[in-house]
């Protein structure tokens, strides 16, 4: 009687485990979906600073050399310059460890390529920001809008403060997926 | 007929409950950084909102989009806090710390994104539909005295104008700009 309980129980959590089975590829299904969805954001983001920096170009013409802040003005387009190679490179990254995705052999192998794509998608996305901001800062100057300036400034300030904490996530999360299969 | 019952769910009740004590994965240190990464992305993301508020000149805006920056920006201090905890939980093999950590980080990862909805797509950053933490306090949230003058003397204008301008000099020639200029 109690032996019949039990395969009952058995059966039971056996069949619970394999709902709980189908949680976890679903779990990684998400991860998966999310690194995708995380990567298009990138695209268009990077299409948007692109498309700033196009703005930018024009935006220096306007701009007299003798300007106060010409010496400013340098300094953005070098951090825009530093930044749009981190969004363009950062997003190739990405797309890379999505393509590894398909084909890895695992399902955690797999799950570790979406997080490492995502996170990548995330550092090209604050690339990108940060062109976009350093382009609404040569605006600003050329368009005279002076009132905006230590906002935009300040905000610039944190933005690249917070730029550098996802690009350090990205390198420890590669460090320790690195460690994982190094073991 | 009920005896049987009653010892089939206790059994069952005792495997599963085997099974959960046993089952629970252990915190994966990356997944934590991956949230933390996202939380500074949303970071960014909410300081450009800030820049782009600042363009348009809105005062309103610009207020909220400031509230929003900060409260974003409170929540990846306190899940940098709360990782650094969970780095060191995990050296020293303390389960329990290292999962409250890592709870911690989504919960915040969760509240930033409910807040951050409609500047980041659905789902990106997502943690909204995870597991939610305690609620960020309200006087978590420090809102930036956008009318206040960040430099009241001029020395502290020159600290701030030293710190930005460190954070530019590093960095690869601009591509439209001849290197002479830079």
């Amino acid at each position: 009687m109690i032996k019949h309980s039990m395969t009952i129980g058995l059966v039971i959590v056996a069949l619970a485990g394999s709902v709980t089975n189908c949680k976890t590829y679903a779990a990684q299904s998400e991860v998966a979906s999310q690194a995708k969805q995380a990567i298009e954001y990138a695209e268009a983001e990077v299409e948007k600073a692109r498309e700033a920096i196009e703005l930018g170009k024009q935006l220096i013409t306007q701009i007299p050399e003798d300007h106060l802040l010409m010496p400013d003005v340098a300094q953005v387009l070098e951090l825009a310059s530093e930044n749009w190679k981190t969004a363009v490179d950062s997003l190739k990254g990405a797309e890379m460890s999505a393509s590894k995705m398909g084909s890895a052999t695992q399902d955690s192998i797999a799950n570790d390529y979406a997080m490492l794509a995502k996170v990548n998608a995330g550092v090209s996305v604050s690339g990108a920001k940060v062109v976009q901001m350093s382009i609404t800062y040569l605006d600003a100057i050329a368009n005279n809008k002076t009132g905006s300036l230590r906002i935009i400034r300040a905000a610039m300030q944190d933005a690249l403060e917070s730029s550098s904490q996802v690009q350090l996530s990205y390198e420890r999360v590669k460090a320790l997926i690195s460690q994982k299969y190094s073991k | 007929m009920n005896k049987r019952l009653k010892q089939i769910i206790s059994s069952t009740c005792m495997v599963v409950a085997l099974m959960a004590i046993t089952s629970r994965a252990a915190v994966d240190p990356a997944d934590a950084a991956a949230k933390l990464a996202d939380l500074g992305t949303l970071s960014v993301v909410a300081q450009a909102n800030i820049t782009e508020a600042a363009a348009g000149g809105d005062v309103d805006a610009l207020a909220e989009a400031s509230q929003l920056g900060a409260a974003v920006a409170v929540a990846l201090a306190q899940s940098q806090e709360s990782f650094e905890t969970l780095e060191q939980a995990v050296a020293a093999g303390n389960d329990e710390l290292a999962q409250s950590s890592y709870d911690d980080i989504v919960a915040a990862l969760g509240l930033a994104s409910d807040a951050m909805a409609g500047l980041v797509p659905d789902g990106v950053m997502g943690a909204s539909d995870q597991q939610m933490g305690p609620q960020m306090a309200d006087d978590a949230y420090d809102p930036v005295n956008i009318y206040a003058d960040p430099s009241d003397t001029d020395a502290e204008q020159g600290i701030a104008d030293d710190q930005f301008i460190n954070n530019w000099l590093t960095g690869v020639v601009p591509y439209d700009k001849p290197a002479t200029d830079t």
